[in-house]
């Protein structure tokens, strides 16, 4: 549009004619060639000036449509991966199908042993087809890794076959801001990872100064921590209340939170805040507190020390509930370590002391300090009777860095200098301190508990059998160095709760178990296989420990577990009733119910099993003997061996009807002892019978000469029993492992019966079922190649719903690249809406321009032709 | 009175006539002459003749020849002049910037930011291929974004010394005005005589007319006429002429960002001359304003984007870890607070995790490393050497500060590695340890030369292990996903904007401030030119009206020539008596 330039009112002259002229000219051109370029170029608007608000729409259009494009181009590669694993997965049902059928064909008794080997033969083809299904690649990626790619998702050996990938899967964006997983776990195809063992137990670590706030509340963090009013209520009559508002932001960790809370104390307090189990605790020396929120916040209310009301001198705030971190220490796991401070007079001198271990014997522990030393010579002693830490100083001369320093190469307690006496923070500790007693304040917060690192797991996957020395880790991540070696095929993290660890088997074919070495470190740490609450049902592989039969009656008949206890001799029989067994306690529960104390089932404490103990003590073999007169004195008969074979009911039968000396006979159990006219002597008499009554001695308790026949005296030879036995028997105690497959019981004569480990646990996956079902085919055991059989239906299963997860994820990719299609036309038309030219419009203005430039140059050169010199 | 008489009058206004003519005729001449102020020829009554009782005229003469000028519109329009030069060249100032930009086009700086992040989520496509390559790639990119916000930083520099040039000439170019106009006061003064009619040496007032408006175009002033015909010119209250004296002005060259800046001062008292209008205020302005003001939010631009990248960058891990790694920035004093030791970007209290990976054994330690910057109890701030010293503590690995304030890192051991992972600090952002861009803005930012080429790709730390693994090197890609999502993250430094609108802002701020100086600019060009108008209505030539001068003058002459006849004829009559 030409420029409006006013009319003077006064005269008109020529320099304003030209110059009017010349601006409307040139502002006319002007115009015509923007409009040509609009016409020319198709595009509206050249710089973003020109129209601001429609160049940063289409500033924003431009972005998203190269940013769709974009995730077009990943989408079609999400396409290309999934597509690719599906087709890699085509045929693996199929196999499996086939092979079940085979083994189907070979599993009656006609089958000869070459066709269930030809079987087997196959399926180590089959594994071998599998391993390599499972390490299928696209462009260089292992489609089957999880979202570790990049490496071998199988390994295969000779035995098993090791899962190195994940559970997770690859991601990328398909659309703005909307990830998608563009792969598969082979875990989720063909099995990976063993579910077990998933670390049951609350390791509840404690709170230490080094927490980061981001781990606290079970792993979900506290975030964006704001601020809390504090107002202090000297003791009365010392002054009116004082009040702070502290500002927590910034704060990273526990201790970065009790330095701020302190940093900004009201004034006159003497404000501490310390860690109590899994707790922070504020307080004061003297006066109280009332806490209350700033606005709308809820920063105190989170900490737990929201006290609004009635003034504290100190709050214990809630349970903060630390996740596990892979730098927890594993001191810090369970129970809690006693903390508090040592004060002393003056500056630069107090000391902050925590116990160095877990308990609440440190709690109110007294602290002495005592002159004696040379200064820098300074020792400490610990008495746990009297719960007393003596310090030996030199009064007025040792500094309170140097205490600390005795302190902890004494070890039972770890001290360091206070920051909150502290003039700078270059004087900290360099205070002096005097001799004193019970110089501890608010040492408090142990609690028994913790883990036994000192004896270490036994683990064994498959043929690899191993001791751990955990005595060595210092923190979780140590732990999970000693679980995680390549050759345990472990995948040991901690779990998704952030409260305990997850221990699991990568290797198909192996049975896996983690047992205590001697120690409870195992369970301790949540990760033992065989617990008091593993299922029965689980034991032997699934096949479980109860075999349920139609009703209790049959269930009971066939499922027998008998205990027999043999107690000098006597034997006492123990039926454990097998209904309503589930749980290795239930088991426990029920021998102890059932023998009456007399026998009791636990954990074995190395390796796993049972063990069952007999409560009375452990009676040795015992010889029988039996006594009877003989003349004035008397005749013992003595089994010459221990043991119940000795017990015999004997006849003496003293005669004296022959001639010529004593004669004994043994005939059965009846001995006859024919004096022969004689007089022989008790002793005589004995040694006789002993020459004629093998297995037994006979002795008199003196040498008097018998002289006379006492005719037929019957007595009893008692006494004798074996060796005290225990002997457990049944289906049940086969299954509990206490004895293997084909024998009927095992008897010790010790007072314990273990039993191996019947709760091994494994990967379910197909490699697990290959190798089970080729061994069960070669050993020829019909009911394993029965369960494995049933076991491929699952496999077959997961196989099949792995695909269609693909195919619905292939379905769902499919339908965004259709709105991807969509949205780009849209956003097309929008971006040509604001920028290119709207051709008509462009070209109706181009002509009113033509006209209006024409129109001023003709009345441009009428105007300037019209001249009075024309008329003189 | 007598017929002599007569003839002296008529006489008297012939001659009046004639310079009526002259006047008239100059006019004329002049009708086209840019800047000329049209005359006029002021004619007076010559005295009286007292004859007895009678008063008798004795013709005409020409009292003076004045220019017709308006000295208040003179002032207004040279403001305005100076307003629009100003207001053109800030306008054109934005046009450049713009262009430069080339926003709206296919190879924009938009583009290539889209495209950088585009390329990081190509890494998540397993169509992609070989890792190395397609992490690379992804380097590649980087490089090119970081090219190419360096290209329009160097253009903006480039405008910007162009304009500092303009500056020092202007030096030159007031002086020889500011000589000339003093050298036109002293010639229009012992012309004029300090006359009454102050335009009697119009040519010479024509020409300082001409001189002072190219002045004031220049550096925007106040000008005013001295009784004696002079001119005292002052610039914001500063006289850079009065009457026959000027004063020189010089170029000075200051450092301001390191950059040298070019402005005029008083060479006899080194004050600045600060114009409020005029060429050398719009160079000023666009220098200082324009296009340094867009160098600082490209710069602010180019400093989120590295430190908010390389934050989320320096938490991750590559295929590989590092067995020795230096530092890309240093510290001035080793020992001084991390946040007052001279890092472009100021870390804040935190921790990061550094993690030895033992490649033999597979074993890994994680040391937490404290960084403690807060106002708190303890009083304590962390510095450069205590963090060196917290890793030298973590077996297997030493640490030192180098001499030229580096934290160098390596490990004891040829089989280990380290990584690093859960910087709540930024302090691994701060000193370029395990970052992607190196640099702390617009001028400087580049690719990191530790991940050059594609035996370094894999250190691209494109793995974030998940809470609760451990974080050693390895294939997965979940900062990637963290990466890619950058473009649009809410950050906390932008108060939950994100880089995209980080960089929209630059641009919207541009296309708006452009927008409005076109529109300055426009307005005050209208208003110059109607201002223009009416100087032209005053001062201007109309040739019709100066014909029609022309033809009153010639009657004026032919009627005194009849007079004269008649006069002749008289005195005949006489002399025949």
């Amino acid at each position: 549009m030409s420029r409006i330039q006013p009319l003077s009112t006064t005269r008109v002259t020529d320099g304003m004619t030209r110059s009017r002229l010349v601006n409307q000219v040139q502002a006319a051109q002007l115009d015509l060639f923007r409009l040509q370029d609009q016409i020319s170029t198709g595009r509206r608007i050249f710089l973003p000036s020109e129209d601001p608000a429609a160049a940063q729409r289409a500033s924003a259009l431009q972005r998203t449509i190269e940013r769709k494009e974009q995730s077009l181009t990943n989408l079609k590669g999400a396409v290309a991966s999934l597509t690719t694993t599906e087709s890699s997965l085509q045929g693996v049902a199929g196999s499996l199908n086939e092979l079940k059928s085979q083994v189907l064909g070979v599993i009656d008794t006609v089958a000869t042993d070459s066709e269930r080997r030809g079987v087997a033969d196959g399926i180590n083809g089959l594994l071998y087809e599998l391993a390599r299904v499972g390490n299928a690649t696209f462009a260089s990626n292992y489609l089957l890794g999880g979202a570790e790619r990049s490496a071998e998702a199988y390994a295969r050996s000779e035995t098993y076959v090791d899962f190195l990938g994940d559970e997770r899967s690859p991601q990328t964006y398909v659309d703005l801001g909307q990830l998608f997983d563009t792969g598969v776990s082979g875990d989720d195809v063909l099995g990976g990872l063993s579910e077990s063992i998933r670390g049951a137990t609350d390791l509840n670590p404690q709170l230490t100064p080094d927490t980061p706030l981001a781990r606290l509340r079970g792993g979900a963090g506290m975030p964006e921590l704001g601020s809390f009013s504090l107002t202090y209520q000297p003791p009365s009559g010392s002054g009116p209340p004082e009040t702070a508002v502290v500002d927590l932001r910034g704060a990273k960790t526990a201790g970065d939170l009790a330095r701020l809370v302190e940093a900004h104390a009201p004034p006159g307090a003497d404000l501490s805040v310390m860690i109590e189990g899994s707790s922070l605790r504020i307080g004061v020396a003297s006066g109280a507190l009332t806490i209350e929120e700033v606005g709308q916040g809820d920063t105190a209310e989170r900490l737990g020390w929201l006290n609004p009301t009635l003034p504290a001198a100190s709050i214990t705030g809630a349970d903060l509930d630390p996740a596990i971190d892979i730098t927890t220490k594993l001191s810090d796991l369970g129970g809690a370590k006693t903390r508090g401070r040592v004060v002393s007079g003056g500056d630069n001198n107090d000391i902050v002391l925590a116990a160095a271990s877990n308990g609440a014997a440190y709690n109110g522990v007294t602290v002495d300090f005592v002159d004696g030393a040379s200064e820098g010579a300074e020792s400490a002693v610990y008495d746990a009777i009297t719960n007393t830490l003596t310090v030996t100083i030199d009064d007025g001369r040792s500094t309170a860095a140097q205490v600390a320093d005795a302190i902890n190469a004494e070890g039972t307690f770890v001290a360091e200098v206070d920051y909150r006496d502290q003039t700078s923070a270059d004087q900290r500790g360099l205070g002096v301190v005097s001799a004193g007693t019970d110089l501890g304040v608010a040492l408090t917060g142990g609690a028994d508990g913790g883990v036994d690192l000192a004896s270490g797991l036994i683990v064994t996957n498959g043929e690899v059998a191993a001791t751990i020395d955990t005595s060595g880790a210092e923190t979780v991540e140590d732990l999970l160095n000693l679980l995680n070696d390549p050759q345990l095929g472990l995948a040991a993290a901690i779990n998704s709760a952030g409260s305990g660890l997850d221990v699991r088997s990568r290797r198909s074919g192996a049975a896996f178990t983690i047992g205590e070495n001697g120690g409870t470190t195992a369970a301790d740490l949540g990760i033992r296989s065989y617990t008091a609450d593993s299922a029965l049902d689980g034991f032997n592989r699934g096949l479980g420990v109860i075999e349920p039969q139609e009703n209790d009656a049959q269930t009971r008949l066939q499922n027998r577990f008998q205990i027999t206890v043999t107690d000098q001799g006597v034997a006492t029989t123990y039926e454990v009733d097998p209904i309503g067994l589930a749980t290795v306690q239930d088991v426990i529960d029920a021998v102890a119910s059932t023998t009456g104390g007399a026998v009791t089932a636990s954990l074995t404490t190395t390796g796993n099993g049972l063990v069952l103990t007999r409560a009375d003590a452990l009676d040795a073999p015992a010889t029988a003997s039996g006594v009877v007169p003989l003349g004035a004195d008397t005749l013992t008969l003595t089994a010459d061996a221990p043991g119940a074979q000795g017990n015999a009911n004997f006849t003496l039968n003293l005669t004296d009807v022959g001639a010529g000396g004593l004669v004994a006979g043994v005939s059965g159990t009846m001995i006859t002892v024919d004096l022969g006219g004689a007089t022989p002597t008790s002793d005589t008499i004995a040694a006789a019978i002993s020459a004629q009554l093998p297995g037994y001695t006979a002795s008199s308790s003196g040498a008097a000469a018998v002289t006379s026949p006492a005719g037929i005296t019957s007595f009893a030879v008692t006494g004798g029993h074996d060796q005290d036995a225990m002997t457990v028997s049944g289906e049940v105690a086969q299954r509990l492992g206490f004895f293997e497959g084909g024998q009927t019981e095992a008897t010790t004569s010790g007072a314990t019966v273990t039993s191996t480990d019947r709760n091994p646990q494994e990967v379910d996956s197909v490699f697990t079922t290959l190798i089970r079902l080729r061994d069960a085919l070669l050993e020829d055991d019909s009911a394993a190649i029965e369960r494995e059989v049933a076991r491929l239906d699952n496999d077959i299963q997961r196989v099949t719903a792995s695909r269609a997860e693909v195919g619905t994820r292939l379905r769902n990719l499919e339908a965004v690249e259709e709105r991807l299609a969509d949205e780009e036309v849209t956003l097309r038309k929008a971006l040509s809406e604001e920028l290119d030219t709207d051709l008509v419009e462009a070209i109706s203005d181009f002509t009113q321009q033509q006209y209006a430039l024409q129109a001023s140059l003709q009345t441009s050169a009428s105007l300037l032709s019209l001249t009075i010199l024309d008329f003189i | 009175m007598s017929l002599f008489g007569s003839l002296q009058t008529a006489s008297n206004t012939l001659r009046a006539v004639q310079i009526g003519l002259q006047v008239v005729n100059n006019n004329i001449a002049n009708a086209g002459t840019e800047g000329y102020i049209r005359e006029q020829a002021n004619f007076a009554p010559t005295p009286v003749q007292k004859l007895g009782s009678l008063q008798i005229g004795t013709g005409v003469k020409v009292d003076s020849i004045t220019q017709k000028v308006d000295e208040f519109l003179g002032t207004q329009l040279r403001d305005a002049a100076a307003d629009r030069v100003s207001a053109d060249l800030q306008n054109q100032a934005y046009k450049d910037l713009e262009e430069l930009l080339g926003e709206l086009t296919g190879g924009d700086l938009s583009t290539s930011l889209t495209g950088f992040f585009g390329s990081i989520e190509d890494t998540l496509n397993a169509v992609g291929g070989d890792a190395a390559s397609i992490r690379n790639l992804a380097v590649l990119e980087g490089r090119r974004l970081s090219q190419e916000i360096q290209r329009v930083e160097d253009a903006a520099q480039d405008l910007r010394d162009g304009y500092d040039q303009q500056i020092a000439q202007a030096a030159d170019q007031v002086n020889a005005l500011t000589e000339q106009i003093r050298r036109l006061n002293i010639q229009i003064s012992q012309t004029e005589g300090g006359g009454a009619g102050k335009s009697d040496a119009g040519a010479l007032r024509a020409t300082r007319n001409q001189a002072i408006n190219e002045l004031t175009e220049l550096v925007s002033a106040t000008v005013r006429e001295q009784p004696s015909g002079g001119v005292s010119i002052s610039v914001n209250g500063e006289f850079l002429v009065f009457e026959g004296q000027r004063r020189l002005v010089a170029v000075v060259q200051t450092e301001d960002q390191s950059e040298p800046s070019s402005s005029l001062r008083f060479t006899d008292t080194g004050k600045a001359l600060k114009p409020t209008a005029g060429r050398v205020h719009g160079l000023t302005a666009a220098r200082d304003q324009i296009v340094d003001g867009f160098r600082d939010s490209l710069n602010d631009f180019a400093a989120t984007l590295i430190y908010e990248f390389n934050r989320v960058h320096s938490q991750g891990q590559g295929i590989e870890g590092f067995g020795s790694l230096t530092s890309q920035d240093a510290v001035d004093d080793p020992a001084a607070a991390l946040d007052a030791a001279g890092l472009a970007f100021a870390p804040e209290n935190g921790s990061f995790r550094v993690s030895l990976l033992d490649e033999a054994s597979g074993d890994f330690k994680t040391a937490v490393i404290d960084v403690r910057l807060q106002d708190d109890a303890a009083g304590e701030k962390s510095s450069l050497q205590s963090v060196a010293d917290q890793i030298d503590a973590v077996a297997g690995l030493t640490a030192t500060v180098t001499s030229t304030g580096r934290l160098a890192i390596a490990t004891e051991s040829p089989n280990a590695v380290f990584t690093f992972s859960n910087d709540t600090s930024g302090l691994l952002a701060s000193l370029g340890l395990n970052t992607f861009f190196v640099g702390s803005n617009a001028d400087n930012i580049g690719t990191n030369p530790e991940l050059d080429g594609v035996k370094n790709a894999g250190k691209l730390a494109l793995r974030r292990a998940p809470d609760g693994e451990r974080p050693g090197p390895g294939g997965t890609t979940e900062n990637a996903v963290l990466l890619a999502g950058l473009i649009d993250a809410p950050l906390g430094s932008l108060d939950g904007a994100s880089i995209s609108e980080s960089y929209d802002q630059v641009v919207n701020e541009l296309a708006q401030n452009s927008t409005v100086a076109g529109s300055v600019a426009e307005g005050l060009g209208v208003f110059e030119a109607t201002l223009a108008n009416e100087w032209q209505a005053i001062s201007g030539v109309n040739i019709d009206e100066e014909a029609i001068d022309l033809i009153s003058l010639q009657r004026i002459f032919q009627a005194t020539g009849r007079v004269i006849q008649t006069i002749q004829s008289m005195l005949e009559t006489l002399v025949n008596l």
